[in-house]
């Protein structure tokens, strides 16, 4: 195409380009800094990590030891890394395995009303949580579950459900029609159709969700701390407690908040590719 | 194998006041290939899709041999179905892809490989069997389709515009090579189309759809030369056939002032003293003729020429086409006179053909 007498778009300007990739690094960096302080602050000792900003000091290990060390009393760094795994994981097993199969009635064969349903499904999510927490702590309560990991698999499983359905929906229905009815005629029974054709092609988009529910489970704060707090507790509970506020405390917050992401950016890292190929599903084509 | 029979097959989309098929009664032979062939929104594909189970009946009942299949689940009526867009499954290789049904059937693994590259042999897909779909070509993709169906020997092969995503070459050595896959394997066919080349070329016999109504079910030649209405005679043709209103006097049709003499002693009395001529473009010889126009423009194909004219017609102006051989001489703007040769079409104006006969023109 001729370049001449036409203007030219943004991105084809040096000086923008340059002054729109300064501007990105100075965005990125503002929000990563205050991570990128947490993960240095976390091998220093307390003294310096509440002092003046030294730009050079001894790394250590030590605070990672100390808070990772098993001490009577206080819940112990092992102990809530197993809840936050199995809490995690048994709620977003059971949500795929219950999401797949509505989302798959509702993107392929909808019922009558199914706007209806995932309105219904979605306004689980208006109510504010705090609204929520007496009803629930009474009933935990009454069938014996306060501080136990059972309740907030429960309530992971429900609080992530309507979103995966609404997801899962939505990557469900990218599928093409025709290849459904082939596997269809093809003699496919349901399970099968769902079995060989949709899942493998909708898989970055159960990806994409899964890895969703999970971090949602693995950071939820709330619940965890109103009807766990004792015995079952997850990793931003243990995060919290284990810190004794009566010295110095910034350094071992810092590596305890660095322990707590650790598994959410390595899934999230992982998970990339697919990830990002699953939540664009849609947008492309 | 076995013959395929709709009796007043019905579907109403909800939401629509018209069925989009409409009490079809259309038997198709054992081993035959029938082609559905219509406009957008004529209701083949829709057909189709009610023969496969893919789309319920409102209405009637549809037959594959003596068994109503009409609530029968797609799965369990033996049938075959080659999509427009292929539809493979795009995880799976070319083998996988073509053993999946017999898969699903609980075919022995042997027999499925045996099946497979049966039909791979076929269809000369041997050197693609562990290729994924997104690394084959378009008409490798068609194969593939071809042979998902071929390697499960069912009683009907369906087959939803299988060519149409060809480009223009391939969709012509395709047709050729299905037209004798389909007489090889003489399995019962039932193939839709919007190209009526296709239709003509491949049909052993050709259905005419048209807002969900079957207008005509014959022999592609009988369909070409006794067309059953107006919207046949025009549909089947390329270029189509030349239909223009004209009125009696003293039961003559009169075009421009040029009178079709019909050989024919009948006397056609219709409503309102009207009438359609219809004659094809190769009827019509262009030079000396009683019927006056001028040539609108000139399509050379180099083996033949598309002359497309235009006649003062009753106060309008009317677009005719002839076909002629190669060369021809004149241009857009020239005069030119027309005669008619062979057959002529009469038509009722509300759609019935009322006969064809040899016919000329006089002043």
């Amino acid at each position: 195409m001729a370049r001449s007498g036409s203007t030219l778009g943004i991105g084809e300007r040096r000086s923008v380009n340059a002054a729109l990739g300064a501007l990105a690094w100075i965005v990125s960096l503002a929000f990563f800094f205050p991570i990128f302080w947490v993960v240095i602050s976390s091998f220093k000792d307390e003294l310096d990590a509440v002092g003046d900003p030294k730009v050079f000091f001894d790394p250590s290990l030590d605070r990672y030891r100390e808070i990772t060390e098993t001490t009577s009393g206080i819940l112990s760094f092992g102990q809530a890394f197993s809840n936050s795994i199995y809490i995690v994981l048994v709620s977003t097993a059971i949500v795929l395995a219950m999401a797949i199969p509505a989302a798959y009635a509702l993107a392929i064969r909808p019922v009558k009303k199914w706007r209806d349903v995932l309105l219904f499904f979605i306004s689980t999510k208006f109510l504010p949580m705090v609204a929520s927490i007496l009803p629930l702590y009474i009933l935990a309560r009454e069938f014996h579950l306060l501080g136990t990991r059972t309740v907030l698999v429960i309530l992971y499983t429900a609080m992530n459900l309507p979103l995966a359905v609404w997801m899962l929906r939505s990557f469900f229905q990218e599928v093409p029609r025709e290849l459904i009815e082939a596997a269809e005629i093809d003699g496919a029974s349901l399970g099968g159709q769902l079995r060989s054709v949709i899942l493998p092609i909708a898989a970055p988009g159960i990806a994409a969700t899964a890895l969703l529910c999970m971090i949602f489970a693995w950071n939820e704060y709330f619940f965890a701390l109103q009807l766990n707090s004792a015995g079952a507790q997850t990793i931003p509970i243990w995060v919290t407690t284990n810190i004794s506020e009566k010295e110095n405390f910034l350094a071992k917050l810092s590596a305890a908040s660095v322990i707590a992401s650790l598994p959410v950016v390595i899934a999230g890292w992982v998970a990339q590719k697919r990830m990002i190929r699953g939540l664009a599903m849609g947008a492309i084509k | 194998m076995a013959s395929v029979r709709f009796d007043g097959a019905t579907r109403l989309y909800p939401g629509t006041p018209r069925p989009a098929v409409n009490h079809l009664d259309l038997e198709i032979n054992d081993g035959e290939l029938l082609v559905l062939v219509g406009p957008s929104g004529s209701g083949k594909s829709t057909a189709l899709r009610m023969l496969a189970g893919l789309e319920p009946l409102d209405g009637g009942a549809i037959y594959i041999g003596d068994r109503d299949v009409s609530f029968i689940r797609p799965r369990d009526r033996d049938i075959a179905m080659v999509f427009q867009n292929y539809a493979l499954y795009p995880q799976l290789t070319v083998a996988q892809n073509m053993g999946f049904a017999l898969k699903q059937q609980g075919v022995a693994k042997e027999e499925r490989a045996t099946r497979v590259k049966e039909a791979a042999r076929i269809l000369d897909l041997e050197p693609y069997l562990d290729r994924k779909p997104k690394n084959l070509s378009g008409g490798q993709r068609q194969r593939v389709a071809m042979g998902r169906a071929i390697v499960r020997r069912p009683q009907v092969y369906l087959m939803d515009e299988p060519l149409s995503n060809l480009d223009a070459k391939l969709r012509v050595q395709t047709r050729t090579e299905l037209s004798e896959l389909q007489e090889r394997l003489a399995v019962t066919t039932v193939y839709v189309t919007h190209d009526q080349v296709e239709a003509m070329t491949m049909g052993h016999r050709v259905a005419v759809l048209k807002d969900g109504l079957l207008q005509q079910c014959e022999a592609p030649g009988k369909l070409y030369h006794e067309p059953a209405n107006l919207f046949v005679a025009g549909f089947i043709g390329s270029p189509a056939m030349n239909l223009v209103p004209a009125t009696l006097v003293e039961g003559v049709p009169v075009i421009s002032g040029a009178s079709v003499r019909v050989e024919t002693a009948e006397k056609f009395a219709v409503d309102g003293g009207k009438i359609v001529v219809g004659f094809r473009p190769e009827g019509v010889v262009l030079g000396d003729g009683p019927l006056k126009g001028r040539i609108r423009t000139v399509e050379d194909l180099g083996s033949e020429v598309f002359v497309h004219l235009l006649v003062d017609h009753e106060g309008a102006t009317v677009p005719l086409v002839a076909k002629v051989a190669a060369p021809f001489v004149g241009r857009a703007g020239d005069n030119v006179g027309m005669q008619i040769t062979g057959t002529v079409h009469l038509f009722d104006p509300a759609g019935p053909r009322l006969g064809s006969f040899r016919a000329r023109l006089e002043s």
